[in-house]
């Protein structure tokens, strides 16, 4: 079982479009701030 | 495919092939009962898609693939998200063109977004608290042209937790 966890913003506007700044680690000890594109999922 | 990568893994594709063509179809129902769906904050959605890729020994893949979530109200302007995402594919002994899994598609898992994980069948559950921090709009006359110039933005803090699984009989495939 893998496990990960962190926080974040969300900056949405209603043009349908998400962007996601968050700063994730996981049960190895490694984390990292990452950029996505928000999803349904 | 070139034959240097058949060389680096000859589990590649089926049987040591350079080449494939295969037919899909696939059958899938989807649920949305959600307040905004770009960016939920109340309701449930749901899909179910049952692929069936390939007829033949070089390609032969059934897989099921499940997707859920919820959200809720806690509190003003705070909210619950629980979603899990599954998939399988039959018969397990499948190629390393097939074994994508975690890391592909909407299966990220947070934590692990350097990573993907092979496998044929497994999947995640993430929960997030999110709480709305900021509701405006800026001035961006250069956009005027095409659209509005005013641009809406909302600003959401949040944190998460999620965890996943892999289940990879034939790991060496992946080398």
């Amino acid at each position: 079982m893998l496990y990960g966890g962190g926080f974040g913003l969300d900056i949405f506007t209603d043009y349908d479009f998400t962007l996601k700044l968050e700063f994730s680690f996981n049960q190895l000890g490694q984390n990292g701030l990452y950029l996505h594109k928000k999803t349904l999922y | 495919m070139s034959d240097s990568v058949l060389i680096k893994n000859p589990y590649y594709l089926q049987n040591g092939a350079t080449n494939l063509k295969y037919p899909e179809i696939y059958y899938k129902l989807i649920y949305q009962n959600l307040d905004y769906n770009p960016y939920p904050t109340k309701g449930y959605a749901g899909e179910i898609a049952l692929f069936k890729q390939g007829f033949n020994s070089k390609m032969n893949v059934w897989q099921l693939a499940v997707k859920g979530q919820g959200n809720w109200h806690l509190g003003p302007k705070t909210f619950y998200n629980i979603s899990a995402i599954g998939s399988i594919k039959v018969p397990f002994k499948q190629p390393y063109y097939n074994s994508q899994l975690l890391g592909y598609s909407d299966m990220n898992l947070r934590g692990y977004e350097s990573y993907v994980i092979d496998g044929v069948a497994g999947g995640l559950v993430n929960a997030t608290i999110f709480k709305q921090l900021a509701n405006f709009s800026i001035n961006l006359p250069v956009l005027k042209k095409y659209t509005s110039s005013l641009i809406p933005l909302k600003i959401y803090g949040k944190v998460y937790g999620n965890m996943g699984y892999a289940h990879n009989p034939q790991p060496w495939r992946a080398c």
